[in-house]
């Protein structure tokens, strides 16, 4: 049985608000963001001068001027969870990683940040973008649990606003920069004990969402957005029918994509507000980072018993779920 | 766990010395002690000739529009042959992995494009390992358990560096460079023509990061592993377990010479000791895989071939054995 032990987040300290975006002139405006996507800021590492001046016509600038990289987001965070799980860089014997947008294809983000954090175990990259919190949960469940090293550290890290053109006036409405990371043991027990995961693509239509290395994030938008909806229905429809969840008490966390499209989803399975747990209204969708940075977000108001329930969707076109326990 | 076939593809295009020398730039001497080290002749390169004659340094973004050949594509042709030797079709792979340090999308994943190409719905996502993809996704998939291992599992490592280096700017990137893949079946459920014998790997003192692939690719010759710990790691990984100098050997690094050179001095006769990296050059974690596909007939029954693995702060081994 796997455990999650302890998480960690880091997120640019630039905002920007939906009248930044009004100011640009690509013809959208405040009320219109509100309304459709639900965000209010979005965090960037890129300077707010930049994007004003180039509105990021070339993206192979942005990664020069930006404040932070992938790379910086994702050793913050893996601080922050070794911290709050009480174990030292040395003690992690696999580390596990997911990143849309690195600087380098080559090394793997993985040895990036295990060179930064002094890590000398196997380190490599598991990815699949938005649903990589699954992703990575379903994978080490592949492992026989003697396989398994007694801490595992994954990390989901993303700058996608480096890859937004800030012409188009949804793309640069949606993004935020962001990075999580937990720690997973299966040899010491956590507060979040893993019940239940799966991971699953259609590839078929993998063109849907596109991020070019040096270039542009694009995206068919509407289709997109359906699936995402329909998907993330589905998977939470297949977590009540075999897991005793009771919305009252449990929790709903999906992919921070935006937030009128979790209120259509928590609206559908009746779920409250109270227990929807998410971070995108103000700091935008953070790719894979987004569910994990909001369960790290929330880590104080798990309360023992109660069942967090994941449900993430992306890129590939891909999906997967995580039901989780607290247990203390 | 078995190998049920393995395929690998190659662009057509090919860059020899004599090209690269009437390119102008002369290598340093540490380069060229490197470049002693690595032992590439020719390249197979998925840019045009022509292109790279009069490209003197051109951007990564207009190679990939001259390139022939993509690394999708490429990984796509050489899951094709190894699912033709392992006599299934795509639509009984219950797992595509791909490995891709040249992506020309970083989103889907490469498995996801790869798995799109073949039109089927199939999990799929990318596990990159650098130059050890071989023996590492080998070592992972063997940890899985019996329930989580589907009937077969498609591994395609593809990589396509040429279109990263800067012809007549960097001389040494663009000695070292080829492009190529590589793709494995791999079942447990199902016997096949190579069964994985033993995995082995553990981390090294350092992590030393040689190859870097950003707009552009560079080698630095000052992190590639030192002769010394090539030969104390490749002396190491030989002596482990019974019948360890027996068989055929694939090394998994740029240094192919090197490792050719140590590996016979331990006493393996020299065809013993395959690889592509000569006349194809070096091509990340594929170059493994496509030398691999050169034994796949060679062996003879109960004859193995060790896959080893020795720097960028990894070393790894990967024993199989001829049905």
């Amino acid at each position: 049985m796997l455990h999650i032990l302890g998480m960690g987040t880091c997120h640019p300290t630039t905002s920007i608000d939906n009248h930044f975006l009004e100011a640009l002139d690509v013809g959208t405006n405040a009320q219109w963001i509100e309304e459709k996507i639900g965000i209010l800021t979005r965090v960037t590492t890129l300077p707010v001068d930049y994007i004003r001046e180039t509105r990021n016509q070339d993206p192979r600038m942005a990664v020069e001027v930006a404040s932070m990289n992938a790379t910086d987001l994702g050793v913050r965070a893996a601080e922050e969870a070794l911290e709050k799980t009480g174990i030292t860089p040395s003690q992690v014997g696999l580390l596990i990683v997911n990143c849309c947008s690195p600087r380098q294809t080559a090394p793997s983000e993985a040895v990036r940040i295990a060179e930064r954090l002094g890590i000398k175990a196997p380190a490599h990259d598991v990815y699949t973008a938005c649903p990589a919190f699954a992703l990575h949960i379903d994978y080490l469940r592949n492992f026989n649990e003697t396989a398994l090293p007694e801490f595992v550290l994954c990390i989901s890290t993303a700058v996608m606003t480096q890859h937004v053109n800030y012409n188009d006036r949804s793309d640069g409405a949606i993004w935020g920069d962001g990075a999580a990371a937990w720690v997973v043991s299966s040899k010491h027990t956590g507060r979040l004990e893993i019940l239940d995961s799966m991971f699953t693509a259609d590839p078929t239509r993998c063109e849907a969402v596109v991020v070019e290395s040096q270039g542009f994030f694009h995206q068919d938008g509407r289709a997109v957005r359906d699936f995402s909806v329909r998907q993330t229905v589905r998977l939470i429809k297949a977590i009540e029918e075999k897991y005793p969840i009771d919305w009252k008490r449990d929790v709903f966390i999906g992919h921070q994509a935006n937030r009128t499209m979790l209120e259509q989803i928590t609206n559908n399975r009746e779920i409250p507000a109270s227990n929807h747990w998410h971070n995108v209204t103000y700091l935008g969708n953070q790719a894979g980072a987004g569910a994990p940075a909001s369960l790290c977000m929330h880590w104080e108001k798990m309360t023992a018993g109660q069942h967090i329930v994941v449900a993430v969707v992306g890129a590939g076109l891909s999906w997967g779920s995580i039901v989780m326990r607290v247990t203390k | 766990m078995y190998l049920l076939g393995v395929g690998s593809a190659f662009p057509s295009n090919k860059l020899s010395d004599g090209i690269l020398k009437d390119l102008g730039a002369g290598c340093s001497t540490s380069e060229q002690m490197l470049i002693e080290r690595i032992g590439v002749t020719e390249r197979s390169v998925s840019l045009p000739v022509d292109f790279v004659r009069a490209s003197n340094g051109a951007d990564v973004v207009e190679a990939r529009k001259a390139a022939s050949v993509s690394p999708t594509a490429l990984g796509v042709e050489a899951a094709k042959r190894a699912m033709t030797q392992a006599g299934i079709s795509i639509e009984q792979v219950g797992l595509v992995v791909a490995d891709c340090a040249t992506p020309y999308q970083t989103c889907p994943s490469e498995a996801q494009r790869i798995a799109g190409s073949f039109g089927v719905k199939v999990p799929s996502y990318d596990l990159t390992m650098g130059a050890a993809a071989i023996p590492m996704a080998l070592n992972t998939l063997a940890s899985w358990r019996d329930d989580r291992l589907p009937e077969y599992v498609l591994f395609v490592s593809t990589n396509t560096p040429s279109v990263h280096v800067r012809y007549g700017v960097d001389p040494l990137a663009a000695r070292v460079f080829g492009d190529a893949a590589c793709a494995l079946v791999i079942s447990r459920k199902h016997q096949g023509a190579w069964r994985v014998v033993s995995t082995t790997s553990r981390a090294e003192s350092e992590r030393q990061i040689s190859v870097v692939v950003e707009r552009s690719v560079s080698v630095s010759p000052a992190s590639v592993a030192s002769s010394e710990f090539m030969k104390d790691a490749v002396q190491s990984l030989m002596s482990e377990g019974e019948g360890a100098s027996e068989g055929y050997f694939i090394g998994t690094g740029m240094l192919d010479r090197e490792f050719h050179e140590l590996v016979c001095a331990a006493g393996v006769a020299q065809e013993r000791v395959v690889s592509v990296v000569p006349e194809h050059g070096y091509s990340l974690g594929s170059s493994a895989g496509a030398a691999l596909a050169n034994v796949w007939d060679k062996a003879l029954s109960g004859e193995r071939v060790s896959i080893v693995h020795c720097g960028d702060g990894l070393s790894a081994k990967v024993v199989l054995m001829r049905n």
